[in-house]
């Protein structure tokens, strides 16, 4: 039974014959059992040694192409990681702000916090699942913001807004804008869409997957900046040259609560420790390797320092005094400006 | 037909009438899959509808329009894959189905489809059909398909409206068994992958339930040859 058996190979085994690397973005599912059948060598060897009649059907894969199938199962598996992991944090997102009272303008630490953690894999159109979902939640589409999205009673799909005063074109009537409904319906208010906004633009344009380790473009975050309140009112983040400008008492008080602000905010990011320990770590960082599907496949290289000897000061070599015009250019000594009244005319 | 017909049930009566054609749309699609549903499920009239699943007002009421079904012997075996040496007694890769209409009339997110998943799950069926009236979001479609070990399709009420297969247009799709795939790949000596294609979000595809991997048959009448047959893999 088993000389016929090669055209009845069970149709997923396909890629033990054609190349790997065509069929990888298929499926990382349907790649790696049929993998992992192909590794077992006894079985393969059983069959290498029955049949001659048959000489490539059966043979044991290509390395080399087993090597290039697994790189892609493994980037594909980390994509897909990946997506889910940006699944939970949309979730995780909607449920954002932690207290029901929360004011958006002036968000709690740990709710930044978390705002900011989650957001590092975004993509801009993530951003946009978030307040979808939001919405659909009732909720207003900013993340650190517990009001309702409003709600337009006319049935019009477009509205109109004016802007301030002496906002129009030439500084002279007010600005108008045409927006959809459902752009309008998404927030509670429009200082929540420049807040959303600030952040939206703040996002990497590529995917996690395709993104260098060392990228910090997603991972420092910022919120906007919150203009200054009117009397009584709270609010943390302030423009630091406002406390230049003002004087007095308030200004210094102030200034100590937004001290107290800010120390908050770098505790928040904490600069990753620099030490001999992550010297690799930040190696692979520069060169865009920490991602774990890359390391198969790849050359583990480990990078000793010799050590230099700092005694020898190293003197900077002194021209001589036939440079100092400038020298000559592949043996030509140029004869000009300067040269015909120093050393250059012969 | 009533004499004062008020808006409000000539209203009710319309979407009445949109959901029964849907109704019976998922049926015709349960047995075209090759579920256990009887012909007069299938063949339900509306106005037996109307008293089975109408609330007070004469609106149709979504949330006891939930349905099981389980599979066919013939779509069993269907679905067995071959026999090999490493699983000498194979299993068939189909169960019981479960139809769930979403009550909610406004945008779908991942809440509902949560709880969804959740009761497919807990209840153990194997493959959970979710229809809503509203497109889903784009998570909650991630959501819905990223249950292990289960299938979550997903489709609009006025995706099912009418039934796609029985336009006339639209050719005839069978789906190979595993045993039939590997026949037909043996009879004409290919590799699946040099068959062509057809996609899993094909509508038709879609309305079969197709996996990837599978190989379904097209019977499309010809002018010239009286019935061709094309074979397509699911990709």
């Amino acid at each position: 039974m088993d000389r016929e058996a090669p055209p009845k190979v069970p149709p997923k085994s396909i890629l033990r014959t054609s190349t790997p690397s065509l069929h990888a973005p298929s499926s990382a599912s349907t790649i790696a059992p049929s993998l992992s059948r192909q590794q077992p060598p006894s079985s393969n060897l059983q069959q290498q040694e029955q049949p001659q009649s048959q000489p490539h059907s059966k043979a044991s894969p290509d390395p080399h192409h087993l090597a290039i199938a697994l790189h892609h199962a493994h980037r594909i598996q980390a994509q897909k990681d990946a997506e889910a992991l940006i699944l939970s944090r949309i979730l995780e997102l909607v449920t954002l702000p932690s207290s029901p009272s929360a004011d958006p303008a002036s968000p709690s630490a740990a709710d930044v916090a978390t705002l900011r953690a989650a957001l590092a894999p975004f993509q801009s159109s993530d951003y946009d699942n978030l307040i979808l979902e939001r919405n659909i939640e009732g909720r207003c589409g900013y993340a650190l913001c517990p009001r309702e999205h409003r709600r337009e009673d006319h049935k019009g799909n477009f509205r109109i807004l004016w802007g301030p005063k002496s906002s129009g074109s030439g500084g002279r009537g007010r600005e108008m804008k045409i927006v959809p409904r459902e752009k309008l319906e998404m927030w509670c208010s429009d200082s929540c869409v420049k807040r959303a906004m600030y952040v939206r633009v703040q996002l990497a344009e590529d995917p996690v997957w395709e993104r260098r380790a060392d990228d910090r473009r997603a991972k420092e975050i910022t919120l906007l900046e919150e203009p200054r309140p009117l009397k009584g009112t709270n609010t943390t983040t302030r423009k630091m040259d406002d406390q230049v400008v003002k004087g007095g008492e308030d200004s210094t008080s102030r200034s100590e609560y937004a001290g107290d602000q800010t120390a908050s905010a770098t505790a928040t990011t904490t600069l990753p420790l620099r030490g001999i320990k992550m010297s690799f770590k930040d190696l692979a960082l520069e060169r865009g390797d920490s991602n774990s599907a890359f390391r198969d496949g790849r050359v583990d290289v480990q990078v000793t320092e010799r050590e230099i000897s700092h005694d020898a000061a190293v003197a900077p070599p002194m021209p001589g005094p036939e440079y100092r015009h400038g020298g000559s250019i592949e043996g030509y000594t140029p004869k000009g400006q300067s040269s015909p009244r120093g050393d250059g005319s012969d | 037909m009533d004499e004062d017909y008020s808006s409000g049930s000539q209203d009710a009566e319309r979407e009445m009438a949109r959901l029964w054609r849907t109704w019976r749309t998922v049926f015709e699609m349960l047995q075209d899959r090759g579920y256990e549903v009887t012909e007069e499920e299938v063949q339900i009239p509306f106005e037996q509808f109307k008293t089975k699943y109408s609330d007070g007002l004469g609106y149709p009421d979504r949330n006891k329009m939930k349905v099981s079904a389980r599979p066919t012997e013939a779509m069993k075996a269907k679905y067995t894959p071959v026999k090999s040496k490493s699983n000498p007694n194979p299993q068939p890769e189909c169960g019981t189905v479960y139809v769930e209409f979403c009550p909610d009339p406004t945008a779908v997110g991942t809440k509902q489809v949560r709880t969804f998943n959740h009761f497919v799950d807990e209840q153990n069926f194997h493959t959970g059909i979710f229809i809503t009236q509203t497109p889903i979001s784009p998570s909650a479609v991630r959501l819905l398909s990223g249950i292990p070990d289960r299938i979550c399709e997903h489709f609009q009420e006025q995706d099912l409206l009418v039934n796609i297969t029985r336009h006339e247009l639209v050719p005839k799709h069978v789906l190979l068994s595993a045993e039939e795939k590997v026949r037909l790949l043996e009879r004409y000596r290919l590799k699946e992958s040099q068959l062509p294609r057809i996609q899993v979000s094909d509508p038709v595809a879609r309305y079969l339930g197709l996996r990837r991997g599978q190989v379904v048959k097209i019977i499309r009448r010809s002018e010239t040859a009286g019935r061709y047959a094309s074979y397509r893999w699911v990709i």
